[in-house]
């Protein structure tokens, strides 16, 4: 039972090209729009598109909104509520967890006729529920993306919908082109656009289909949109082992399939994707011939053995994509679409060898990254000191470790029993630093030390000074000066009687600079500081 | 999560009212034993495997017994057999005895989600008994139906009269088969086989189906299994104890999937996306000793959490830790990377320094953020690293760990050991 649709399809499709996939006019609800992730990948996706969210919807969150860089998007109840607020939409996006999503598809479909396309998101959905997804859609004339998609971008339009296609920045992967993507993989959707793009090829439209037992628009209807869509001159499908999809697609334009996964033969179970289960005659190997028998060629296309055809090539690494891309449209007269925007070359952003001595292959050095990462790394570098975490657990940091078999501990990687034979400084530096520091560094701590505790004209610095001319062992210096600050307070045992100390340096702070007679003096401040 | 068997398939089946074989389980007394040969004429003898297991018949692991000694000799052969079917190996652990049903006809029925008619599918067909591959297309009917209506009785008796079923069998395959779509959809399945159901013939020559042999998948992302109140050991078969933490933590946020690939091997590379996983495991080959997917954007806590149990399993035979993906849409790669860092720094605080070499390939939100945390971790630890952008060809990100890997092996490891003031 399904409601006709176009082509000549058993089951209903309503996509005719690819243009429709995603456009400028649709308008969108978003389930669980408040969720984790979708609170960060809505707003993103909502601003590239010139704002295509309409409202979202979060049970006993109405009131409330999400916020974007181009105004705040409307959180409601449910979708009813919505759209009696006077919202109107034609695409739902699902981020509900697994168990809700089944019954998501439901509520979008039972309340809002306008209702042409669904983007599911969720992962992990349960078969059962996955095929009574596909019964509703079919009977209702509904478009479905997914599962376990990230959704769909179009470059033409700047739209993206239902996922996070492009990451916090989607321009960077998605420019202007001729070529469509159809992948398994969300994650590769975005990889391979930008491969393409160092490459010279712009895009069209970017479907992240999922690859769970249900993928419900998949290869077949992708390649009837595909022929229709006047924008794009070729694709590059992303295909996983698992599922006859494939089989039945039938492709006028030309086409570079990545078919990974023969490996996967050896697993007893699924690994990563859920539909992406090996075994029977729709592993790895059986697609890729499924795709050779389709683009007429015997043997896959590597750098080594550029095998292709004007209707396409088999690759089995996304890398090789670019270069098959550009041999099978060389054979149809296309040219790249814009000069290249860089190469795939190994390019380490960090590095270090830690004075080992490697071979000159893996002595990789560091390079500027791309755009505008290297400004970032410049940035990153200019911070003094490491970035750790700062950790409520003694030790989590790591910073500190013990050795567990001499049970000394160190900091940074240097022995407390080598710390104690260095200065103070050297020691500051250290714990601040990472490093010892050299000779200027020292004097540098000296004074900023000197600055931060200012002791300048304080009783307990004569005291221990007197100590000291005095020939006393560093104890008892250090005694001296105990004495004058006091000792510990019954109230606070963490602070010392230091009012008694600051009664007793009164007289003499007369006769001292002007430092401590400012506004700004307060018992006990310069201690809790 | 595979259950082959009648020891509980006949359980699942009497669950729905289906009629089963009668079954005897390893325990069974030989009292027990004689009386079901003396009521059935002979017995079946199969060993018990966890799991999916096939081919079991061909491989000469089905005893047939017509008196108790023979039935006791068919249990010491098939006790503790192992079988081989394809790149499995399993452990039988105990006997079923099943009483024999004599049958002029024999019947596949089996039903699962086809990807060529994206709906839940029929497959019967009356020339049951043997593989349904081995049979022609015009013998057996392959039929699509409504999940919202479910299998109706109609779709078997379509299905049989295309196939010009004999007619004794008709009816009541019709009354019983709809049956089995309860036991499919409502309890978590992805697959369920009867092959073969024979048509028993009772004393007034009327035929009934009764299931001589099952087979199920469940879906593990469906916790509707559960409502069968199978024992929880049935699914454990092939998990290691690395598997089993790890698997403790899959949610559906994030994924957390793993597999051993090599427990010898020596790069640990978590890799993050389907994707990844599939083009690294593949060029990695061996030298990978797992293959993983722990994309998704995972939480700062779920992978520390992962990478810690990571770590305590693998990284004290590790020569490369692996890092690699593609450029990441939602997932934080500060996130990540620094909780991968923290558990490597907790690692080297708790259990001492290892000579490793890390290498990162990786793109997405965060991504500078994220490689100074990893950075900054591998400079304290004094680990040699490099770290690749999304720039940088995948595949020779991974030919460079795996060249890393060989110098490792040669003089790399005993160089990082000396280094680190550790034995190599």
């Amino acid at each position: 039972m399904y409601k006709r649709g176009v082509g000549e399809f058993k089951y209903y499709v309503g996509t005719s090209s690819l243009a429709q996939v995603a456009t400028r006019e649709d308008r969108v609800c978003v389930l669980n729009i408040l969720g984790g992730e979708s609170s960060e990948v809505t707003p993103v996706g909502h601003a590239y598109s010139g704002g295509n969210v309409v409202f979202g919807t979060s049970p006993g969150r109405r009131g409330q909104v999400l916020e974007t860089p181009i105004g705040d998007i409307p959180v409601f109840n449910n979708v009813l509520e919505g759209l009696q607020a006077g919202h109107r939409f034609n695409c739902g996006v699902i981020y509900l967890p697994p168990a809700g999503a089944r019954d998501g598809v439901a509520e979008l479909i039972r309340v809002n006729p306008d209702l042409k396309k669904i983007y599911i998101v969720t992962e992990k959905l349960a078969v059962h529920d996955s095929r009574e997804i596909r019964a509703m859609g079919q009977q209702n004339g509904i478009d479905i993306f997914g599962a376990n998609s990230l959704g769909v971008a179009d470059s033409w339009h700047q739209v993206r919908i239902g996922g996070a296609l492009g990451g916090d920045n989607p321009a960077e992967a998605l420019r202007k082109g001729s070529i469509a993507i159809f992948s398994n993989s969300g994650n590769f959707t975005t990889t391979i656009a930008t491969y393409l793009r160092m490459a010279g090829w712009g895009t069209t439209t970017l479907i992240s289909s999922g690859k769970d037992v249900y993928i419900h628009f998949a290869a077949p209807e992708f390649a009837f949109a595909l022929a229709n869509d006047a924008r794009t001159k070729a694709a590059v499908l992303y295909v996983e082992p698992g599922g006859y999809y494939e089989l039945d697609a039938e492709f006028t334009k030309p086409v570079v399939a990545c078919v990974v996964g023969r490996w996967k033969n050896k697993l007893t179970r699924a690994v990563g994707h859920a539909g992406a289960m090996a075994g029977g005659a729709d592993d790895a190997a059986t697609k890729e011939r499924w795709f050779m028998e389709k683009f007429a060629v015997d043997a896959l296309f590597t750098p080594d053995r550029p095998v292709c055809s004007a209707q396409g090539a088999v690759v089995t690494n996304i890398a090789h994509i670019p270069l098959a891309l550009a041999a099978v449209m060389r054979e149809n007269a296309t040219r790249p679409d814009f000069a290249p925007e860089g190469n795939l070359a190994l390019k380490p952003w960090f590095g270090s060898s830690q004075g080992l001595r490697l071979p000159p292959p893996l002595d990789l050095p560091v390079v500027e990254a791309v755009a505008p990462y290297g400004e970032q790394i410049a940035a990153l570098n200019k911070q003094i000191g490491a970035t750790f975490p700062r950790q409520s657990l003694k030790d989590a940091s790591g910073a500190s470790q013990m050795d567990p078999r001499t049970q000394v501990t160190s900091l940074y990687g240097v022995s407390m029993l080598e710390a104690a034979q260095y200065p103070l400084e050297a020691n500051v530096s250290l714990a601040l630093l990472r490093e010892q520091g050299g000779e200027n560094d020292k004097k540098l701590i000296d004074v900023a030390i000197g600055a931060y505790v200012n002791l300048h004209g304080d009783p307990a610095l004569a005291a221990a000074q007197a100590a000291r001319d005095t020939g006393n062992a560093p104890n008892s210096v250090l005694a001296a000066a105990a004495c004058i600050i006091g000792g510990v307070s019954r109230a606070d045992p963490r602070r010392p009687c230091a009012a008694a100390a600051r009664r007793a340096a009164r007289p003499r702070r007369r006769i001292g600079p002007t430092a401590r007679s400012g506004a700004g003096w307060a018992p006990g401040r310069h201690r809790s500081r | 999560m595979q259950v082959t068997g009648m020891l509980y398939g006949a359980k699942m089946l009497r669950f729905v009212g289906f009629p089963t074989s009668e079954v005897l389980g390893p325990d069974a007394s030989e009292d027990e034993i004689k009386a079901l040969i003396d009521r059935h004429g002979e017995v079946f003898v199969k060993p018990v495997f966890k799991g999916g297991v096939g081919k079991k018949g061909k491989a000469g692991l089905l005893g047939r017994a017509k008196d108790l000694k023979t039935a006791l000799k068919e249990k010491e052969r098939l006790y503790f057999v192992e079988h081989r079917h394809g790149h499995q190996i399993a452990k039988a652990n105990g006997v079923t005895f099943e009483g024999a049903v004599p049958a002029d006809h024999e019947v596949y029925f089996s039903i699962t989600d086809s990807t060529h008619f994206r709906a839940p599918t029929m497959t019967l067909t009356h020339h049951g008994g043997m593989d349904i591959e081995e049979l022609d297309k015009d013998q057996v009917a392959q039929i699509p139906f409504d999940s919202l209506t479910g299998l109706k009785a109609f779709v078997v008796a379509n299905a049989l009269s295309a196939l010009d079923a004999p007619k004794p069998i008709i009816s009541p395959l019709v009354q019983h088969l709809p049956k089995l779509w309860e036991l499919y959809h409502d309890f978590g399945m992805t697959t369920l086989e009867l092959n073969p159901i024979r048509m028993h013939e009772d004393k007034r020559g009327r035929l009934s189906p009764v299931a001589c042999d099952f087979k199920c998948g469940f879906d593990r992302d469906d916790p509707r299994w559960q409502r069968l109140n199978l024992p929880s050991h049935l699914f454990a078969v092939d998990y290691s104890d690395f598997e089993q933490e790890i698997n403790q933590l899959r949610t559906y946020q994030g994924q957390s999937d793993v597999y051993v690939i090599n427990s010898s091997g020596t790069i640990l590379a978590p890799t993050f996306g389907g994707g990844a996983n599939s083009l690294v495991t593949q060029m990695l080959g061996d030298e990978a000793i797992i293959s993983s997917d722990f994309g998704g954007n995972p939480p700062y806590e779920k992978m520390k959490e992962v990478a810690r149990i990571c770590f305590k399993h693998w990284l004290h035979q590790t020569n490369v830790l692996f890092i690699i993906g593609g450029k990441s849409n939602n997932t934080d790669i500060f996130e990540t990377l620094r909780a991968i860092a923290d558990a490597l720094r907790e690692h080297f605080s708790q259990h001492g320094a290892t000579p490793l070499y890390v290498v990162i390939g990786r793109g997405g939100p965060n991504l500078i953020r994220g490689m100074g945390a990893a950075r900054d971790t591998f400079d304290a630890l004094g680990l040699p690293y490099r770290i690749f952008g999304f720039d940088s060809d995948m595949s020779e990100v991974i030919n460079y760990a795996k060249a890393v890997d060989a110098w490792m092996k040669e003089t790399g490891r005993a160089q990082i050991a000396a280094t680190l003031k550790i034995p190599g």
